[in-house]
């Protein structure tokens, strides 16, 4: 059985319904990463689970013992479900040392001192903060202050960890040496990790498994490819990564495959709009790099106007303009102004 | 103890504790006979007697005006000052500033002695001038000496709010007026004062509620010409028909209620909309300041003679006074010149007494008191629920009890409650009357410190395994400990000045430098009293000192 277990979780705050019906399921030695737009119910989600508020129905399950049962009335206090949460902010209590942040779980539990030290030494160590049990939290670098947050929550080796925004307080090259860190870490220690972020590339790199949440609800699960490849709505497809839209009308929809009429040119698509009649407003919608630069006319293929080249490392990113579209498309290369060709594979373009 | 028992014994507590002294003077005004005589029947005999006393209706007009009086001074006054200290350049703005906050911290009783020796009829500024220019232009006994002095003493009320008002205007609100083509007194009268209109506001009902509160500066400036306050009434009534008229006095402690209340909630209401605005804004920045040209040394001079006439004038005659055996028209000082004052402070065993129970009530006491306010504060914290809602209105009861008041109904507590008689005659009495007056006060100062613990680093305690009562110990009250030690010196600093909670119970056992005072004033003891208000000075001048060296915000 899954080790964190959300079922229809329901939740209201002051009055207003934050969280409409949500389930999820979180394995040891996964990652699962929350993503929604900012004010979505992430952090609430995060926070129900913990204990921190009170949903008013569904069930949350840890390790297979229910910790939470609206039906039921049940909710174990917080500090009985046994979880490690990591604050966005990390909260580590100034007026304590690193050392003692970190014990404070174990002196709850009653550890003999001893025990307490060699136990703090090794999650220390096991964080590479070996050296800095002495000092007090505003000693340390943003990094630092992180990993002891981390070090706190995992000491009393809780097997589910709760981690809300962890990397959004460093800044842009720590951010991303930290969360190969933090993914390692908890592959390693075999955790089932529950995080939550706002940036999409973020929840890529790290996760197993994206839970996009949208109104309430959840939009779509699956592994990173699938969220990123395969996106089964609008929302996600446009949440998951830079896009173009092509706005027209659907022709027909026939299985897997749907034609939709862009400024007279009809581009072949994967159908993703149900069952919309022929002649209603679709959207398609195709990610900036599989757009390609082609020489002359063919099957979804379109002319446009280049406007504007930006250069950005490692490639280029074109904006065109034609048929009352605005599209970008990323190229090797640099272009010369004028007319140019854009196809927009048919694998590729989905159509809404 | 579960922590929701725990919470809730304590709002009981507390709620008991300012209910009981309300409830017995409802219940003492609707009888026709004081509680304890086995006759008294339930009646509005006495609310009939004292609507249908003119004197109590001529101070309760008098109580009004000086209130109205006292607030349109004040409220202005207070208004420039801010303006000149925070957005000019006057000379000397940094140093002028904590001298601006001395009468805050004096007692008013001390400052109306101070000015009688040095403005009264025989003082030593009406018989230099006399000497020099003939009979004086001014009565320190009169009405509106009375609310002259009682509006330039609570002007620094309303400087405190006005100029954190002021402060937390940005710059570059007014700098853009200017761009756009404002002259300064246009941005002054369209931006700046606009914005700090809701600190104004809640200034103004403040200074009209303090209107209602006051009793030393009455007490010694208007009662030798019969000129009474509600506050002073009520202290006169004690024996206005021979025998304690405790229903009289509870019909008027109705009166000043049903009058203070309203105030004190219109305050809540304007405080709120007042720090709207600031948090709105959040940090002050550079500031440009206004020019001045050549009306800098008029502003400076304004501020001189304002802090002259409220602070330098009664001091420095109270000191000189506390240093005289005898002052008349035709006396050379140097002749009277002597220290037997002070000598004889310590001769006096109820002033010894005095002394150091106003240092014990002050520092351990005081101590105490914040300890009560701490565990409601805590009781409240982070607990939605009933219980915070009505506590928190609770706490406004006491709020609008002046302090003779309050003394008074405490002294009727311990009379009532047979139990607690014996204890009337120790200080625990007059401390539960501090720690009720104070606590409004007390328990902002606390709760504003609680403030300042964000909630994850709890609620980060409550996740490694804390109960909540365990986070509370470890976690939420470490992290108030500077906050905690701040309020008790803030108390102790009120706690010496206070006079009026201590006057009914006056005793052996509970004197108090304050209440001591005002009873050997009476008794027309000048030397003792001017000497003795001295050493209250400078009780509270230590403390001030201590207070500030340890980085105290002089202002919650
Ligand atoms: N205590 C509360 N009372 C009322 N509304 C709240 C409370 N806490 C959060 N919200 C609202 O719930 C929504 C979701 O908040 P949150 O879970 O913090 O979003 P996220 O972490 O996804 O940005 C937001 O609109 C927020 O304003
Ligand atoms: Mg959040």
């Amino acid at each position: 059985m899954a080790e964190l277990v959300v079922e229809h979780l329901k939740i209201r705050l002051g009055g207003i319904e934050i969280l409409k019906d949500v389930s999820l399921e979180l394995n040891r030695g996964e990652i699962t990463a929350l993503l929604g737009p900012s004010g979505s119910g992430k952090t609430t989600l995060l926070r129900s689970v913990a204990g921190l508020e009170q949903p008013y129905d569904g069930r949350i399950l840890v390790g297979g013992k229910p910790v939470f049962d609206g039906a039921k009335s049940l909710n174990v206090p917080t500090e009985a479900r046994g979880l490690g949460f990591v604050f966005q902010s990390y909260a580590l209590w100034p007026n304590r040392t690193v050392e003692a942040n970190v014990a404070y779980a174990l002196k709850l539990r009653g550890v003999a001192a001893s025990e307490q030290a060699t136990r703090v030494a090794k999650t220390l160590d096991s964080l590479g903060l070996g050296k800095l049990g002495h000092r007090y939290p505003h000693e340390l670098s943003g990094g630092q202050q992180q990993r002891v947050a981390i070090a706190r929550s995992l000491v009393y080796q809780p097997t589910v960890v709760l981690l809300d925004e962890p990397l959004s307080n460093l800044d842009a090259k720590l951010r991303e040496e930290a969360r190969a860190f933090l993914k390692e870490l908890i592959m390693r220690e075999n955790l089932a990790a529950l995080m939550v972020t706002h940036d999409q590339a973020e929840a890529l790199a790290v996760a197993n498994k994206i839970l996009l949440l949208n109104g309430g609800y959840v939009e779509q699960a699956g592994t990173p490819e699938e969220m990123y490849g395969a996106p089964k709505t609008l929302f996600t497809a446009e949440f998951m990564g830079s896009n173009n839209r092509l706005n027209g009308t659907i022709k027909t929809v026939s299985g897997q495959r749907a034609a939709l009429d862009v400024a007279g040119t009809a581009f072949d698509g994967m159908a993703r709009c149900g069952d919309k009649p022929g002649g209603a407003e679709g959207s398609g919608v195709i990610r900036l790099e599989a757009v390609h630069l082609v020489e002359g006319a063919g099957a979804n293929r379109m002319q446009f106007e280049l406007v504007t080249s930006m250069f950005l490392g490692s490639h280029w990113e074109h904006v065109f303009r034609g048929h009352g579209l605005n599209v970008r498309a990323h190229h090797r290369g640099a272009l010369q102004p004028g007319q140019h060709w854009l196809e927009f594979p048919a694998e590729q373009l989905w159509i809404f | 103890m579960p922590i929701g028992i725990m919470r809730r014994l304590v709002l009981a507590i507390m709620g008991l504790m300012i209910l009981a002294p309300i409830g017995i003077m409802v219940y003492q005004s609707f009888l026709d006979a004081p509680f304890f005589d086995a006759n008294a029947k339930f009646s509005l005999w006495a609310y009939r007697f004292v609507l249908a006393e003119p004197d109590f209706w001529k101070a309760l007009t008098t109580t009004a005006l000086l209130a109205v009086g006292m607030t349109a001074i004040a409220v202005p006054l207070g208004a420039l000052l801010a303006f000149l200290i925070t957005r000019t350049d006057m000379p000397g703005r940094s140093w002028v500033e904590p001298l601006l906050l001395v009468p805050i911290f004096l007692s008013p009783l001390v400052l109306a002695f101070g000015y009688v020796v040095s403005m009264g009829p025989v003082g030593f500024i009406t018989v230099w001038w006399k000497s020099a220019f003939g009979s004086e232009f001014w009565n320190i006994y009169s009405f509106s000496a009375l609310i002259l002095i009682a509006g330039l003493t609570h002007a620094p009320h309303v400087y405190l709010y006005a100029s954190s008002a002021l402060r937390a205007l940005p710059g570059d609100l007014e700098e853009a007026a200017r761009m756009t083509g404002a002259t300064p007194r246009r941005v002054a009268s369209d931006v700046s004062i606009p914005m700090i209109r809701p600190a104004l506001a809640f200034s103004g009902v403040l200074i009209f509620f303090l209107g209602f509160e006051v009793f030393g500066l009455p007490l010694i400036l208007g009662d030798p010409q019969g000129l009474l306050v509600l506050s002073t009434y009520l202290y006169k009534l004690t024996n206005k028909l021979g025998v304690p008229s405790y229903q009289l006095m509870a019909v008027v402690v109705m009166v000043i209620l049903l009058i203070a209340l309203p105030l004190v909630l219109l305050q809540r209401i304007l405080l709120r909309t007042a720090q709207r605005y600031v948090s709105v804004r959040g940090k002050a920045v550079r500031t440009n300041l206004v020019r001045l040209g050549q009306w800098r040394w008029p502003a400076f001079g304004l501020i001189a003679i304002w802090f002259i006439g409220t602070v330098l004038i009664p001091m420095m005659g109270l000191i000189l006074r506390s240093f005289v055996s005898s002052w008349g028209l035709g006396i050379n000082l140097f002749d009277v010149l002597t220290l037997d004052n002070y000598v004889e402070l310590f001769d006096d065993t109820e002033v010894v007494h005095a002394i150091i129970n106003t240092v014990l009530i002050a520092t351990v006491g005081g101590a105490l008191s914040v300890g009560c306010y701490v565990l409601i504060a805590l009781a409240q914290h982070r607990w939605r629920s009933g219980w915070t809602r009505i506590s928190d209105y609770l706490v406004m009861l006491p709020r609008a009890m002046p302090g003779v008041v309050a003394g008074l109904a405490i002294f009727w507590i311990f009379l009532f409650v047979t139990p607690l008689t014996p204890l009337r005659t120790t200080l625990f009495a007059v401390w539960i009357a501090y720690t009720l007056v104070w606590l409004a006060y007390g328990l902002r100062l606390v709760q504003s410190s609680l403030l300042q613990v964000a909630p994850e680093l709890e609620e980060a305690a409550r996740v490694v395994g804390a109960k909540e009562g365990r986070a509370m110990r470890d976690i939420t009250l470490p992290l108030i400990k500077n906050g905690m030690v701040a309020a008790w010196m803030l108390i102790v600093l009120i706690f010496v000045r206070e006079y009026s909670t201590a006057v009914y119970l006056l005793g052996p056992g509970t004197e108090v430098i304050g209440s001591l005072v005002v009873s050997r004033w009476g008794g027309g003891a000048v030397d003792l009293v001017t000497a003795l208000s001295c050493v209250n000075v400078v009780l509270i001048t230590v403390g001030l000192l201590v207070a500030i060296r340890s980085g105290v915000k002089l202002h919650g």
